[in-house]
């Protein structure tokens, strides 16, 4: 005991002793500042709760009928804690921002940097002079609350538990805002963390069910009311607003809450304390080097740093993080990657699968559709997270003594993604099975009538997309890996995407129409058209849906869809696959240099520079470079076989393109000769 | 301003009148139903039917729900017809053979919804003989509603000018009353117009003086010795009518549950009625109708609280803002300069302190019903067996709890607390929208009732009063357990007829509709009913009482939610009386107590019951996401019930009774209703495993659990 309270001790003295914490405690915990945040929460309660009052007496309100019904105390209770929720919404990402900027701004980051202070420690000293300020807002409203609950209708328990659920979400608010900040710049997290915030509380607030809702307290201290102001579907209404139902098990409201926000919040702590991926250039990877010299060049944007420098300030800070952390970088981020993915596809599937939203529709179209968006959603934000650009190509994890490349890792993350998003979604609609049959019963006979019809359709679109993903991911890898950041990656994605979906929608409507043409001339084009245009996923869902609703065809224009995403996976897998190699390998080779040591090939003939594996050609590809065996001097970009920089490659290059040239066009009349067949599968 | 002497004007400012006493239903609103539209003349060379009628039934005028098209036709030829129907809609085109008989008369009615415009022809050998275009029917919206329920023949409706009368109208034969009173939620008043009410099924009168209880409008146009049956039915209300004027016509007012009838010895939509200049002075009128309604009484009087409640809210008002200023200002200035430990000291001090003092705050609060009391003495007029005398207003001054203290004198008063509901309509399977009953206190005899009013801190609670009239409470009841049912026997000592009373509840449970009906009593005279056996304390379902298996439970409203919830107050139109004393248990282990009756002074004509077909019915809908055509579907059969004896597999669609292309499920259940017990119907199957139509009749039997029908 005595030993857990030394223990305890130490931590808090180590939180608290580090800058931040200090600079909190004078300015944020004066006297000046405490009362006139007390002094306006207190009042904005004490004005919400005297217009709760004032609404009140009209006739034929709802909020009359709850108040005859549970009392005053429970309604102006969560007038009082809802008003406090609000201002939490505001107050705290108000008050988390400014960490990593404020410093840079007034120029006294580098001096935090030069102490070799932890991130951790930064971090936690913020999250340490946090709770006393938190503790003191949630408090300023008990007066409030003990009088309203003495007025009868509520619980000691119940506010108890209000209470908790308020100071743990003013918690994963502040992790929230230092994740988010770590990664984009402090003023869109700021935004970024309001936006949410307020759209969580809208959807508290709506009858959205409690797996995917639930984000903010509300949903908790408006569970009460419910019932009484839902009139006839009161029973339906407590349902939603009550325990989360998932897969057939069903959690209680604030457990679900409470799990989703530590699930959050580890993922931003993960992100505070390992930071944005980031890697130095080697030979540009000291502070002196890169900051000061950095700064000399411009000199006339110093005002400006904080949009010049920000990832280089931030790579440093975080390069404090310890030797654990940064070979734990990968995995960590990995682990933080899922945490927010599976919360996200969980309450993505919850929402679509809930027995009683499923119970009262009559079409299971909508269902299909909302199923699928919730899905892109899931994929897209996976994507999102996964992206990085040319420096952070080089990064691996060293695992037993070999090395794990950043597309390994993160390819495997996008594995486990889509593993778990067709499981999940799998396993919600057997869950769903006797729902999802009631339309049966009811005997409709078109559309999407039958739980296997529906089954079907949704996994096979859920394919559809994961097949998508995947490319899109190869894109994202490719572009990040050659000359692009993180950001511009992302946007050549999207482009991409946009593209691949858009584009061939065109020949595969007019495929559609020639194959219904009359004369077989006209006809004998469809195929080809319908070929090229199932490149797009929206031609491919096309065909999954006549599969589904048994409308003819459809098998072998998926399987034409399954043939694109094969190439394009195999085009740009190589291509980012090699990207990332050659980043590894100049990498390596440098620090080869730098170290003093002999590079793995000869030295540049030229002149003398280390040199590098070429992995990628466009005459050759991945396997005809390889097979060729080149090098590019890193100093002055001469190409030349690695192993002996004297000898010739231009035959063995005419002859890799000869074989390539010949697979493609063998290829493609294969797949130009099948397509012809495929008219009549429309 | 309407022309004096103008016809079409009359009938305009006439229904101005009505639509503008029930609020602000007149503000630039347009027509919501279409009325008839008289074809060409007797006996033309160009068409030779008499009389072609087309309109909207307005009987369920709400936009979500199928409303009927009917056609009335009437042959001008003296010659036997062979005709051609056809009415064509957004929803598709329906065709009719019919044979119109030389100088007879036929009326044909369709189910359509009801937001589609229509289109009518009457075809004869190929050709067009008459075209008639019905615009779409909108909804009802509020309580601003007129339906004019009209009994003249189909030729004296009235001409297609009526459109023009910016009135939220709706005009419907009064053969096509409802038989529910939620139909009625979306009107504001009802006007009879030459309506024999004799010739309308209980549930049909009962349903419009629900509307009337509930906080309606009637009103009896032209109940003068012509018209016996209005007479008749204003008379029978009971209660003290008032003369006087009512929107400058003369007037007799009686006060009916919480709404009024007016009996209009005018009928302002006549054509020999009086100048109708009104249409300035309407507003007035009204406004003065209002104030002086219900009539007041020198003995009646209101005592709104003050006073302490003031102290009360001053009180928490000073707490909650003295914390306000403690916290803010004063904790930041009071301390700048002091250390930090300090200041969360004061912090903890300063929100504990004033959290220990909340329950002395909150105490002084709950404290406050000992300060506010009402005394209302109530008079019960020597006529008329219910009445509303009035309201009591309950303003808190910050109290959370009243009592209110009821005094009735020789007479049993009933406190009405809340509102009476909020209906919606009747789907014909389900209540749109829960009714919330209100909390009733009832008084006895010569004793003084003290009861709890919990509200809101400066809240406003209005109280209804009822009273009971003596002579008409005094029944003696005896319930019996019998192996097949419990019996209820009604004795009635007189003095007086009991007229058309029914049991509305039974122990807690309310039985709704009143299935239980006890006609006409005169005095001596006793009735016996059977109940069901058992009555559990959660108010049954009909399948439930009827111990029907539970996979038919879907009998009648199931899976909709119970409209009465397990605890739900008792009805603020049932007449609560405590009756304890009279009612005879016998039996081990009986269980049902009768400890309210509902006295309804509705003139008693004889009972009609509705066919029962003995089926557990469902509606399928083919189509896309926004409709599409629906089926009705028999998917159980009661056992020895007439679908039963078909023998048919089950389960089958019904495609049509007697030869009526069935369109839904309302629909279907008001063609069932057409029928007495004991009448064939022809029904039109489709058997899915056959794979055809079959075509059956069956003779409908009489709804269990209905003694003598409903």
């Amino acid at each position: 005991m005595t030993r857990a309270l030394a223990l305890l001790r130490r931590a808090g003295r180590y939180a608290w002793d580090n800058p931040s914490a200090e600079q909190d405690a004078r300015r944020i915990l004066s006297s000046l500042r405490l009362g006139a945040v007390l002094g306006l929460v207190t009042l904005l309660v004490l004005v919400a709760a005297g217009l709760a009052l004032l609404w009140l007496p009209e006739e034929d309100r709802v909020l009359r009928r709850v108040v005859v019904e549970v009392g005053v105390g429970p309604y102006l209770t969560l007038v009082a804690l809802g008003t406090l929720t609000l201002c939490l919404a505001l107050v705290v990402p108000i008050h988390a921002s400014g960490l990593l900027e404020g410093p840079r701004w007034r120029g006294y980051l580098d001096q935090l940097v030069t102490t070799g202070m932890s991130p951790a420690r930064y971090f936690l000293g913020k999250w340490a002079t946090s709770q006393p300020y938190f503790l003191a807002l949630i408090a300023a409203t008990l007066p409030f609350v003990a009088l309203f609950g003495l007025l009868g209708g509520l619980s000691l328990g119940r506010t108890a538990l209000s209470y908790a659920l308020l100071w743990l979400w003013a918690n994963l608010l502040l992790v929230a805002t230092l994740g988010l900040g770590v990664v984009l710049h402090e003023v869109i997290a700021l935004a970024l963390v309001l936006l949410l915030a307020a759209g969580a509380l809208a959807v508290d607030l709506t009858p959205a069910p409690s797996a995917f809702a639930g984000w903010t307290p509300l949903r908790y201290l408006a569970q009460p009311l419910v019932a009484a102001a839902s009139g006839t579907d009161a029973a339906e209404l407590e349902r939603l607003y009550g325990d989360a139902r998932l897969l057939g098990a069903t959690l209680p409201g604030p457990a679900w809450s409470v799990l989703r926000w530590a699930l959050v919040g580890a993922a931003a702590a993960i992100t505070c304390l390992v930071g944005p991926l980031h890697a130095f250039v080697p030979g540009l990877n000291g502070f002196g080097a890169v900051v000061l010299q950095g700064d000399a060049r411009r000199a006339f944007f110093r005002r400006m740093r904080p949009f010049v420098t920000r990832r280089v300030d931030l790579a440093f800070l975080f390069e404090n993080r310890g030797p654990r952390l940064v070979r734990l970088t990968l995995p960590l981020r990995a682990a933080a990657q899922l945490l927010v993915v599976a919360v996200a596809a969980a309450g993505a599937v919850g929402f679509v699968f809930h027995p009683d939203l499923l119970r009262g529709i009559r079409w299971l179209d909508p269902i299909l559709a909302f199923d699928m968006v919730g899905c892109s959603l899931v994929l897209s934000l996976t994507l999102f997270l996964l992206r990085g650009g040319r420096a952070e190509a080089a990064l691996a994890w060293r695992v037993g003594g070999r090395d794990v490349p950043l597309l390994v890792v993160d390819a495997a993350v996008l594995a486990l993604v889509c593993g778990g998003l067709v499981a999940l979604h799998t396993g919600a609609v057997l869950t769903a099975w006797p729902d999802l049959g009631g339309l049966v019963r009811t005997g409709r006979t078109s559309g999407l009538t039958h739980p296997e019809a529906f089954l079907y359709a949704t996994t096979a679109s859920l394919d559809v997309l994961v097949g998508s993903a995947v490319v899109g991911f190869l894109v994202l890898k490719a572009a990040g890996a050659r000359v692009l950041g993180g950001g511009a990656a992302l946007l050549v994605t999207s482009v991409w995407l946009t593209v691949q979906a858009a584009l061939p929608a065109i020949p595969y409507a007019l495929g559609s129409g020639f194959s219904r043409a009359p004369d077989s001339v006209t006809r004998a084009f469809a195929g080809p058209l319908l070929a090229i245009g199932l490149a797009s996923p929206a031609a491919a869902l096309e065909a999954v849906s006549d599969v589904a609703t048994e409308r003819g065809g459809g098998g072998d224009l998926l399987l034409a869809h399954w043939l694109w995403q094969g190439a394009f996976a195999w085009v740009f897998g190589a291509y980012a696959w090699a990207g990332h190699r050659e980043r590894r390998a100049e990498a390596l080779a440098l620090e080869a240099l730098r170290r003093g040591a002999q590079g793995p090939h000869p030295a540049c003939p030229a002149c003398g520079g280390p040199r590098a594996r070429v992995a990628w050609t466009w005459w050759g590809g991945a396997v005809g470079t390889a097979l060729v065996g080149l090098a590019r001097c890193l100093d002055c970009g001469r190409v030349a076989r690695a192993a002996d920089p004297a000898a010739g490659w231009t035959r063995a290059a005419a002859l890799a393109f000869a074989a390539r040239a010949a697979l493609g066009v063998t290829l493609a009349g294969a797949a130009l000769s099948w397509a012809l067949g495929l008219g009549g599968a429309s | 301003m309407t022309a004096p002497g103008s016809r079409a004007g009359a009938r305009a400012a006439g229904l101005l009148l009505v639509a503008l006493l029930v609020g602000d239903a007149a503000r630039g609103q347009p027509v919501d139903a279409s009325v008839a539209a008289s074809g060409p003349a007797l006996g033309t060379p160009a068409d030779p039917l008499a009389r072609v009628e087309v309109g909207w039934d307005g009987a369920v005028p709400a936009r979500r729900f199928p409303a009927q098209v009917w056609v009335d036709l009437r042959d001008g030829t003296g010659q036997d017809r062979a005709l051609r129907l056809v009415v064509r809609s957004e929803q598709g085109t329906a065709e009719r053979a019919l044979e119109l008989p030389a100088g007879g008369q036929r009326a044909e009615c369709f189910s359509l919804a009801v937001d589609s415009e229509v289109v009518v022809e009457v075809h004869e050998r190929g050709r067009l003989l008459v075209s008639r275009t019905l615009p779409a029917l909108p909804g009802i919206d509020g309580r601003k509603h007129v339906l004019v329920l009209d009994g003249r023949p189909p030729e004296r409706l009235l001409a297609p000018g009526r459109e023009d009368a910016l009135l939220h109208v709706t005009v419907a034969p009064a053969a096509r009353a409802p038989t529910e009173s939620s139909c009625y939620a979306g009107v504001g008043l009802v006007a009879l117009r030459e309506v024999d009410p004799a010739g309308w099924a209980l549930r049909q009168r009962e349903a419009l003086l629900e509307h009337v209880r509930e906080g309606g409008t009637l009103v009896l146009l032209g109940a003068d010795a012509r018209r016996p049956a209005l007479a008749a039915l204003f008379d029978g209300l009971g209660g003290a009518a008032v003369e006087r004027k009512w929107c400058g016509l003369p007037a007799r007012l009686r006060a009916h549950g919480r709404g009024r009838v007016v009996r209009l010895e005018a009928d302002p939509l006549d054509d020999g009625g009086p100048p109708l200049e009104l249409q300035g002075r309407l507003a007035d009128a009204a406004a003065a109708v209002e104030r002086a309604w219900p009539p007041s009484s020198d003995e009646a009087r209101r005592e709104p609280f003050e006073g302490p409640g003031v102290v009360t809210q001053g009180a928490v008002v000073g707490y909650l803002v003295l914390y306000v200023l403690a916290v803010g200002p004063a904790l930041a200035l009071g301390l700048r300069r002091s250390p930090r430990r300090r200041l969360a000291l004061a912090v903890v001090a300063l929100i504990g302190g004033f959290t220990l003092l909340a329950p002395a705050v909150a105490g002084l609060v709950r404290a406050a019903p000992g300060e506010a009391q009402a005394r209302f003495r109530v008079v019960v007029p020597a006529d008329g067996p219910a009445v509303e005398l009035g309201t009591i207003t309950v303003l808190s001054g910050g109290a959370v709890r009243h009592e209110v203290t009821l005094e009735g004198g020789a007479h049993a008063v009933t406190l009405v607390r809340g509102r009476t509901s909020e209906d919606g309509l009747w789907t014909g399977g389900r209540w749109e929208s829960n009714p919330a009953r209100p909390a009733t206190a009832a008084t006895e005899r010569g004793r003084r009732t003290t009861t709890a009013v919990a509200m809101p801190p400066w809240g406003r609670e209005v109280l209804h009063v009822h009273a009971l009239r003596d002579d008409l409470r005094a029944l003696e009841l005896e319930v019996r357990r019998q192996a097949g049912g419990d019996v209820l026997t009604v004795r009635n000592p007189g003095p007086g007829v009991v007229r058309a009373a029914s049991v509305v509840e039974l122990g807690r449970s309310s039985v709704f509709p009143p299935h239980f009906l006890l006609g006409d009593l005169p005095p001596g005279e006793r009735r016996t009913l059977r109940l069901p056996a058992s009555l559990p304390v959660r108010r049954p379902t009909l399948a439930e009482r009827l111990g029907l298996p539970p996979d038919m439970r879907a009998w009648q409203h199931a899976p909709a939610p119970d409209p009465f919830r397990q605890d739900a107050a008792p009805s603020p139109y049932a007449i609560v009386s405590r009756v304890e004393p009279t009612v005879a248990v016998s039996g081990p282990g009986l269980t049902i107590v009768v400890h309210a009756l509902r006295l309804d002074p509705v003139p008693w004509a004889g009972q009609r019951s509705r066919g029962f077909l003995g089926a557990r019915l469902d509606e399928v809908t083919d189509g896309g996401p926004d409709g599409g055509d629906r089926r009705v579907r028999a998917t159980g059969a009661a056992q020895g019930g007439p679908f039963a004896a078909l023998g048919l597999g089950l389960p089958v669609t019904i495609v049509a009774v007697d030869d009526v292309p069935v369109t839904s499920l309302a629909h279907l259940r008001s063609l069932l209703a057409r029928h007495l017990p004991g009448e064939p119907v022809t029904l039109t199957l489709f058997e899915p495993r056959m794979g055809q139509e079959v075509i059956r009749e069956v003779v409908l039997a009489e709804e269990p659990g209905l003694p003598g029908g409903d």
